[in-house]
């Protein structure tokens, strides 16, 4: 597995933020995390961004033990914010250099002129970020985030601020760094976008995984009096409706 | 340090000379640079050049720096609650995720803030090289004692993380009372053999006492090393007893790295948030983020045609910014000290003048940028603004309605107080009540004026900003003549009104209002205009 929690707890103070989430995400594999605000989409993946420190429980990315090893751990990680804050003073290029020198990625000159084009930003190379609109600076991040070839990439609201061309190349990006052996996770609330490029969803409610399987799965066997639910009417039924802990549910959770 | 942490250094370094570069390459930011070097650089050259005597007051110096910097400490003992190193919101997005040790990440922190110290190091030395005797002393001094304090205060920052901020706060506590415990029985003795005698000899008997000299000592090697006349053996010595003190506090720094980075992760997010609302409105509005809560509110203002609506939000504002207008009452108030000092029924006609005149040009001076509560706080909702289905002169109006208000309310409170210290009518001070509105209205309208037409970010300069202190002294330039010129054309209506009414100081008053105010009226318009013109597009900093 490339992405691994286990009985992840995060509190502050008498606050619990999230309570024992556990799931995995294999290679390969698009996990949408999806729940409403206050859920913990976000502390879940600067938790295992390695930003956040668990209360409790065990964070893996590429088999590496974050508190362990979490320089290997990172190593093999991309993560992009949902709000990307870049250094304002240095340009798009000087971006993807100090990135690869991070990342140590060699002869990453091409990727980069790669990426560039993919995203639509060959054009922008040189200009300062501070200068660019608020969707180029998502699809700078994006960029910086995929030059290293990461093995686990975590996207938090990747769609923020793009427009339909850059919606569309985000959403073909993901399948392909997918179908090249990356476990992705994309937090979202856009639950078509769940729908159109997640082979898998995990939905968090207050701090507490409510459901997590594949999508198809689900679809099938958490329905209401055996109609086929979409996943907006299963999420609105489940964070709306009675909840019951995840435990209960039983085959429901058939993902990890 | 990692070698891509050497790069961003470098990158960071080369993209900030590049800006600068770039906002010289324009017509108005190579003018606005002149207009700063023309103001900064002969004052570093009238520094560098003037035979100023070197080592004045090298005792005092000796004594009282040392205790300057422990009081520093102490300070930031009593201060450092919630302890954190704030790293800015890029580093905070690529750094944290990325494959560095936290270490790693501390010492490129550690390297920049020490880094970017030298510059003001440079500038401090200049500023005080006459109470050095020598030049390369005073500043490897100054840098050991800064470096010293930056130190001291990562290495709080990061104790406080490492314990927890609530078991931080209580320790410190203890350990803030057992310090008050120590020196309060380590001064005792000194204190009782100096009763009766004055502070001064009180304190110089506290600072000979054995307990004091130890106390004091490693703060004392970094003045030391300022004061130092000789490089061999005074500087190498003391420069070198200052470096072990650093080292030694570097070295706990980096003991002290664990878990670091998820409160330096939250403090930073705070911070920028901080300086985001620094950007929008000044450090006024970013005063506001540590007041989650609506404490006050204010009851609905009637509509007016759209100025009631917008001067509530305004007023509301302004309300929940207590610290901006407890600045601005105490600002103005320093200026009544010289009256309170005089008693009731002293005040002579003389300090009246220098009152009234004092109230107003304090105003002018320090108080508008306390209160951006117009359009100048509103840079970021102009959009906004714009939408609305108020007409503009309206607008103008209910923007600067609420500042003008709270400025004209308060100095008529003072006006007041003047009088009755005074015990008498006196006509000065009651014309200068008279004029309080237009004055006001002139000053915050010539204030948004400016800033439509030249829109800036409050706090958005960088340190050496010679473009940014250009512009600053070229809009302080215009408004100060634009002030003149109509006060001028207002005080020659007031002298022929004199004139022609037989000496009639009231008919020159009169007038002069009259003036003044016709120039606040014709002034809405412009403004209405200047924010018609307003582009958001491409105005907005």
């Amino acid at each position: 597995m490339s992405i691994v929690v286990e009985d992840y707890h995060k509190t502050y103070g008498d606050t619990v933020a999230v309570a024992g989430i556990t799931f995995a995400v294999a290679p390969g594999e698009v996990l949408g995390l999806v729940g409403p605000n206050g859920a913990g989409k976000t502390t879940t993946l600067r938790a295992l961004a390695g930003i956040l420190t668990p209360t409790r429980g065990r964070l893996a990315i590429a088999d590496h033990d974050l508190a362990r090893e979490p320089v290997a751990a990172k190593a093999a990680l991309a993560y992009v914010p949902d709000d990307p804050r870049l250094f304002d003073h240095l340009t798009v290029w000087e971006h993807l250099r100090f990135v690869a020198a991070l990342y140590r990625t060699p002869d990453w000159q091409p990727e980069a002129e790669t990426l560039l084009a993919q995203f639509e930003l060959t054009e922008k190379r040189d200009a300062l970020t501070s200068e660019l609109s608020r969707g180029m600076r998502q699809k700078v991040a994006i960029c910086c985030g995929y030059l290293h070839r990461p093995r686990a990439i975590l996207l938090d609201e990747p769609l923020t601020g793009l427009d339909p061309r850059g919606i569309r190349t985000m959403k073909d990006s993901v399948r392909q760094r997918a179908d090249g052996g990356a476990a992705v996770m994309v937090s979202s609330h856009l639950l078509s976008l769940v729908e159109d490029i997640c082979t898998s969803v995990l939905i968090l409610h207050r701090g507490r995984q409510l459901l997590h399987g594949k999508l198809a799965d689900l679809r099938r066997e958490v329905s209401e009096g055996g109609r086929q639910e979409t996943l907006e009417e299963l999420f609105f039924r489940l964070t709306e409706g009675a909840v019951r802990p995840e435990g209960d549910r039983g085959k429901a959770d058939g993902g990890t | 340090m990692d070698r891509a942490l050497w790069l961003l250094m470098g990158l960071r370094l080369w993209g900030w000379l590049r800006r600068l570069g770039r906002s010289v390459g324009t017509v108005r930011g190579a003018l606005l640079v002149a207009a700063g070097a023309l103001v900064f650089l002969p004052w570093v050259v009238s520094w560098l050049l003037a035979p100023t005597p070197t080592g004045q007051y090298l005792a005092e110096v000796r004594r009282l720096g040392p205790l300057a910097l422990a009081a520093y400490c102490l300070v930031q003992l009593v201060l450092t609650t919630e302890g954190a190193i704030t790293f800015s919101a890029a580093e905070v997005n690529f750094l944290f995720p990325a494959p560095l040790s936290r270490r790693q990440v501390l010492a490129y922190k550690v390297l920049g803030t020490l880094g970017t110290s030298l510059l003001s190091t440079l500038l401090l030395t200049l500023f005080l090289r006459q109470y050095a005797v020598n030049m390369a002393a005073a500043a490897v001094g100054l840098l050991l004692a800064v470096m010293f304090m930056q130190l001291f205060q990562m290495a709080l920052a990061l104790l406080a993380s490492s314990v927890g901020a609530r078991a931080y706060s209580r320790r410190r506590k203890i350990v803030l009372a057992v310090l008050v415990l120590l020196a309060a029985v380590a001064v005792a003795p000194a204190v009782a053999r100096t009763v009766g005698k004055g502070g001064e000899a009180m304190l110089a008997e506290v600072e000979a006492s054995p307990v004091a000299q130890a106390v004091l000592a490693p703060f004392a090697w970094f003045v030391n090393a300022f004061t130092a006349e000789r490089l061999w053996p005074d500087l190498v010595q003391w420069a070198g007893l200052g470096l072990l003190l650093n080292l030694a506090l570097l070295v706990l720094v980096f003991t002290l790295d664990a878990h670091y980075l998820e409160t330096s992760a939250a403090v930073s997010e705070r911070a920028y948030a901080r300086l985001e609302r620094l950007r929008r409105g000044g450090p006024t509005t970013a005063a506001l983020l540590g007041w989650g809560k609506a404490r006050l509110s204010v009851p609905s203002l009637p509509h007016w045609g759209g100025v009631g609506p917008l001067a509530w939000r305004q007023l509301t504002t302004a309300l929940r910014a207590p610290w901006a207008l407890a600045v601005v009452v105490i600002v103005m108030g320093v200026f009544l000290v010289p009256s309170l000092a005089e008693g009731p029924r002293r005040a002579t006609a003389a300090l009246d003048t220098g009152l009234t005149i004092t109230l107003f040009v304090a105003v002018a001076i320090f108080v508008p940028p306390l209160l951006p509560f117009d359009f100048r706080g509103d840079i970021d909702r102009m959009e906004v603004l714009k939408t609305l289905p108020v007409p503009s002169w309206r607008l103008v109006v209910g923007q600067l309605l609420t500042p003008v208000a709270f400025v004209s309310g308060l100095q008529l409170v003072f006006f007041g107080v003047l009088l009755a210290l005074g015990g008498r009518i006196d006509a000065l001070l009651l014309a200068g009540g008279a004029f309080v509105l237009p004055i006001n209205s002139l000053l915050f309208e010539l204030d948004n004026l400016l800033f439509l037409w030249f829109p800036t970010r409050q706090l958005s300069a960088t340190p050496g900003d010679l473009q940014n202190m250009g512009r600053q002294i070229v809009l302080w330039m215009v408004k100060l003549l634009a002030l003149w010129l109509v006060g001028g054309l207002a005080a020659l209506a007031g002298f022929i009104a004199y004139l022609v009414g037989g000496g009639s100081a009231v008919a020159a008053g009169v007038v002069g209002w009259v003036v003044l105010a016709g120039f606040v009226v014709g002034l809405v318009p412009l403004l209405a205009l200047a924010f018609r013109h307003f582009d958001v597009a491409r105005d907005t900093p």
